[in-house]
């Protein structure tokens, strides 16, 4: 006889935690919007460290063309060009561009002297200030920053902003050995493993989750002192879309309107009941999440279906 | 109890801990005591608690340094008192009587390790000051050494009239039950302190100890205390101790109430009683006594643990299930009740786990003892050691890693310990017989006796396959320190070297087991039911074995000789080639080291722990790329009980590799009993039991999965359905399945499976 049949657990309280992400929205809304994407990889020190964040630096910009029909909507800024200069410049130019979304990836060293965050490029390095002043020019859209360096916690007060979210490889400026977390965090941009609700996108909530386990996995594998804990802070990570994959990348821009606000539609249904789970009895919930998922399935069939043809 | 083998001073703790520390705070037998105080023990002791208050409180300001801290003390302001001895120390820096005293203070707050200095500078100062000698020996005794008894006996020798020194040795007797020597030291106490004008009344509450031990039913020596101080509570709270001893918690429980009952200011009672109101598993009670205990004695360190426990149990949930199970001849299944007590963060991975080996171990050992359990059983985990540790004696700290209660049973869970340090499955095992043991006997059995069967239990019942003697214990047969089995409590309770508790564990087993392959395990359980009756352990074994104590003794060196004699003859020698064997590994000269491990085969092939000749042996064919012989190797380590996780893994590993997968599954399942907090480990077994057809237990692996919050829970969701789906259970799968999809509503795998539940298509 199975647990769950003839074992009652008589303590209450334990429910589904985990935060219920339906892509509605960003799956058909703001997935396709402008999104602008600028990668840089640092200065290495030496040619392991510089093939390692070059690589990583890639592999972010390849996944995140793939976000938009627009190849100038992702910018690769690798190793000697990526200098002050290019750096402010070119985030000066899309600021000024105005995209509807803005994603930041900085990968590399970081160092912290106990006051200032220098993120490690060649030539003069950018200050956490400097970053912060280019980032914070009249720009009111949504920005996704990840600076994935060593001692980049120490910017985690100075870059937190209202339309940001922010992450970063480390809880603060103290934690200064290079850091796993970029090489993770470019793997989870290509793995659909890191797609915990289904929805074909990684979303930067998802991404994150997936690094920080496997940086945490990596220490306790390796037997390990943890040297690096990664942080994200700001509020709408969860639909904040880092890669697309599926039929949503195949059929991006293509998909028929009516079916897409159908989907659209279903998924708020679904988010609305989830809304109403502690109000409806066990039986009623899952009555009435298992008509919508029948529904979302149609939907989804059919847009299979027609991308077949 | 089952103790780690470099922990195993810990029983000892547990016996001795609160018994002689509290020793002598009710009776003084200050033999310099000063004359005012005198007064005021005589009105306490006649059980005139205010007016004693009245008497001693004047002594606090008006009298010298140590009159004032024996007074401070007295009114129970031990830390006043202190601090009055300190400064009375420093008053009179050569007075012994004033070291001694202060010793005592410490001894009677269990802080035996302060008291110990105080009582050996005593002893500088006059070296034959008896009452520095029997605080020493009493000191010594909690940590349980036989040097404390040697101690003793000197000084009865050297003072035979001394009624304390005859009492702790009358307590030592009662420990091990040896009643008429303990109640002739008694009498001899008694006269000598009718002669010496002291109060009887510690030696009347052992005097009733002795008769409830006995049975007897005679309340002569509790009614002859009261009578004499009607707040007398120690007359019921001294005897608690060899109830609790001897697992007898019902009663201790039973005697403790009455010793609140009478003496309702008797805060380390109403500790105790708190503290086994929660053995017995009601937390309500515990939680009202140890509430009073704590607002009379904030100080008491078994106090404070053990409500700061009962906080930590608010993070508990209570699992119900229930072992069914029919017996030959019998009209109904029998269906036991069966509570697991998890914390919350690991209930949902190691609930199927637990439930599954309780379940098996209840229906195994109702059928073997013959016995059937009266209440429901409770079986707690604890993921944090020092909890447990607190649960099972009020104290962190201790290297326990399972006690049973009776009908309640703790452990350490899986995750409180570093992953493979010790076999969790085997523990359970152990204590689950321990509740069948303990319970068949009404409590009445000896220590060694159920130790005994517990380990017997776990070599021939339980989880892990083999019998497993560590090495210290191998070289302690070899010299010949096992104790005659009329005599082995005393190496549980009293041991006389390190390791002594962990020889007399494999002793015990050792017994039980050459008794059930000489006689019969039927004869097991008689001499089980036996004990019921208060018999020896002598007794015992004429009536039921039909043979002396000292034959038995016989018999088990025949067969240690038979079963071990020749690891015990080559022992040197073995433990040389298992060294050259690892040598030869190191410099790579693997056929080398296949030659000196098979030589260390031939001798103990038992052996499975660290740097065992298999695994060598394993290294060395690997090392010449010989996989077919290096997985043989690795094979009939874990046959024998090899059961290091990495090396299990390994194991299964190279088994799949030879597309041996039913032999690899079945070596994954083991790893549960040792280390089963692994998302892979689940995702593996399930998905092997799914294809090999197995799916209850393919469903159970992906729950456990589940428990262990994986990165993506949707696909544990889908598997749970698909399980469910194959077991027919339609309901649960489709529940399951929109739990996935709850989780990733575009699931497409998840999707199909749901339409395929709701309309049966499949396509």
């Amino acid at each position: 006889m199975s647990l769950q049949r003839d074992a009652q657990r008589r303590t209450p309280g334990r429910r589904f935690a985990a935060a219920l992400l339906l892509g509605a929205s960003l799956f058909g809304g703001q997935a396709m919007a402008e999104q602008v994407t600028m990668v840089v990889s640092g200065l290495g020190g030496n040619d392991d460290y510089q093939r390692q964040f070059d690589r990583y630096a890639a592999a972010i910009a390849e996944q995140s063309r793939k976000l938009s029909a627009n190849p100038a909507d992702t910018v690769l800024l690798p190793g000697s060009a990526a200098t002050r200069e290019n750096i402010l410049g070119t985030i000066d130019d899309i600021m000024a561009r105005k995209p509807e979304s803005f994603a930041l990836y900085l990968i590399g060293h970081g160092s912290h002297d106990g006051e200032h965050y220098k993120y490690n490029i060649p030539g003069p390095d950018i200050t956490g200030a400097q970053i912060n002043e280019a980032l914070s020019t009249d720009f009111e859209q949504r920005q996704f920053v990840v600076v994935a360096t060593s001692a980049s916690g120490a910017l985690l007060e100075l870059l937190s902003a209202e339309n940001r979210v922010l992450v970063t490889a480390t809880k603060n400026g103290r934690e200064r050995n290079a850091v796993f977390f970029p090489q993770f965090l470019s793997e989870a941009l290509g793995d659909i493993g890191a797609d915990t609700d289904k929805n074909e996108i990684i979303s930067a909530e998802e991404m994150f989750q997936y690094a920080e386990r496997a940086v945490a996995a990596y220490y306790e594998t390796e037997k390990l002192l943890a040297s690096e804990h990664p942080r994200m802070e700001g509020s709408f990570a969860a639909d904040f879309a880092t890669a697309h994959y599926g039929t949503l990348l195949n059929q991006a821009g293509e998909i028929a309107p009516d079916l897409l606000e159908k989907r659209t539609q279903i998924s708020a249904n679904i988010n609305s009941l989830r809304a109403r789970k502690d109000d409806l009895s066990e039986e009623k919930y899952f009555d009435e999440l298992q008509t919508l998922m029948l529904e979302l399935g149609a939907v989804q069939r059919e847009i299979d279906q027609r991308s077949s043809q | 109890m089952r103790i780690r083998q470099p922990l195993r001073h810990a029983t000892i703790l547990v016996c001795a801990l609160y018994w002689f520390s509290t020793a002598g705070v009710t009776v003084e037998y200050d033999p310099n005591r000063d004359d005012a105080l005198l007064a005021c023990d005589a009105i306490y002791n006649s059980g005139k608690i205010d007016a004693s208050i009245d008497c001693y409180q004047p002594l606090m300001r008006q009298g010298s340094l140590h009159v004032a801290a024996e007074a401070a003390w007295a009114l129970g302001e031990t830390r006043n008192a202190n601090e009055l001895f300190r400064r009375a120390v420093a008053d009179q820096p050569g007075n012994p009587h004033i070291r001694a005293r202060w010793g005592r203070l410490f001894l009677s707050t269990h802080q035996p390790s302060q008291a110990v200095p105080l009582f050996e500078e005593a002893l500088q100062l006059d070296p034959e000051y008896a009452h520095a000698r029997i605080g020493l020996a009493a000191a010594l005794l909690n940590g349980g050494g036989s040097e404390a008894r040697q101690v003793l006996a000197q000084i009865a020798i050297d003072h035979p009239d001394s009624v304390e020194a005859l009492l702790l040795l009358a307590r030592l007797q009662l420990e091990t039950s040896s009643l008429d020597s303990a109640n002739q030291l008694l009498d001899q106490a008694l006269h000598y302190a009718e002669e010496q004008q002291l109060p009887p009344l510690d030696i009347y509450a052992l005097k009733a100890t002795s008769e409830m031990l006995a049975n007897s039913g005679d309340e002569r020596w509790e009614n002859e205390a009261l009578a004499i101080n009607p707040g007398y509570g120690d007359v019921y709270y001294i005897p608690a101790h060899y109830h609790l001893i001897n697992y007898r918690y019902r009663e201790a429980v039973e005697v403790l109430e009455k010793a609140v009952a009478v003496q309702p200011t008797h805060w380390s009672a109403h500790s105790q009683l708190g503290i086994n109101l929660l053995r017995l598993n009601d937390i309500e009670g515990a939680k009202e006594h140890l509430a009073i205990a704590y607002e009379g004695d904030p100080y008491d360190t078994a106090t404070v643990n053990t409500l700061r426990l009962l906080d930590t149990l608010e993070e508990f949930e209570d699992i119900d299930t229930e072992a069914v199970f029919s017996l030959p001849g019998a009209d109904a299944p029998i269906q036991t009740p069966i509570v697991m007590r998890l914390h919350r963060d690991e209930a949902d991975y190691l609930a199927p786990y637990v439930e599954d080996l309780t379940r098996r171990a209840v229906e195994t050992f109702t059928r073997r003892y013959r016995f059937e359990l009266k209440e429901p059983l409770i079986v707690e985990l604890f993921p944090n050691h020092d909890d447990f540790a607190v649960r099972t004696v009020s104290t962190p700290g201790v290297g326990l890693l399972g006690v049973t209660f009776g009908y309640l049973l703790a452990m350490d869970s899986p995750s409180a310990r570093a992953v493979g340090e010790f076999h969790w499955g085997s523990t359970l095992w152990h204590e689950l017989a321990h509740v069948f043991t303990i319970e068949v006997s009404d409590h009445l059995m000896p220590r060694w006796f159920t130790e005994g069967l517990s380990v017997y239990e776990e070599w021939h019942t339980g989880p892990l396959r083999g019998r497993h003697l560590p090495l210290d214990v191998l070289e302690a047969i070899r010299d010949k320190k096992l104790l005659p089995v009329a005599e082995l409590d005393n190496g549980f309770v009293r041991p006389s070297y390190p390791n002594q508790v962990t020889v007399s564990y494999m002793q015990a087993g050792l017994i039980c087991d050459m008794i059930s392959k000489k006689w019969s395990h039927e004869k097991l359980v008689d001499m089980l039911e036996l004990f019921r009756d208060r018999v020896d352990t002598g007794t015992a074994v004429r009536q039921i074995l039909g043979i002396e104590p000292e034959q038995l003794d016989a018999e088990l060196q025949a067969y240690i000789d038979e079963n071990y004699g020749t690891i015990l003859n080559r022992f040197e020698e073995w433990r040389d080639t298992i060294a050259s064997a690892r040598d030869a590994i190191k410099f790579k000269q693997y056929q080398r080291a296949i030659e000196y491990a098979n030589t260390a085969n031939e001798i103990f092939p038992q052996y499975v722990a660290q740097s065992s000749a298999w695994l060598t042996l394993h290294e060395a064919h690997t090392g010449l790329g010989q996989q077919e012989e290096a997985v043989a190797a690795l094979d009939t380590w874990y046959e024998r009980g090899g059961h290091d996780p990495e090396m299990l893994h390994q194991l299964a590993h190279r088994l799949r590799d030879l597309g041996r997968r039913d032999r690899a599954t079945q070596v994954l399942e083991s790893i549960n009993w040792v280390s089963p907090n692994n998302i892979d480990l689940h995702e593996r077994l399930g998905k092997d039991y799914m294809a090999s057809g197995n799916y209850a237990a393919a469903l159970r692996e992906f729950r456990a999965l589940l428990g262990l919050q994986p990165h993506d829970k949707s696909v544990a969701h889908l598997n749970i359905a698909k399980a469910h789906q194959k077991l027919d259970d339609t309901k649960s799968a489709r529940r399951s399945v929109l739990q996935a999809l709850e989780h990733a509503p575009f699931f497409r795998e998840a999707q199909d499976l749901l339409l395929e539940l709701t309309t049966g298509d499949a396509s």
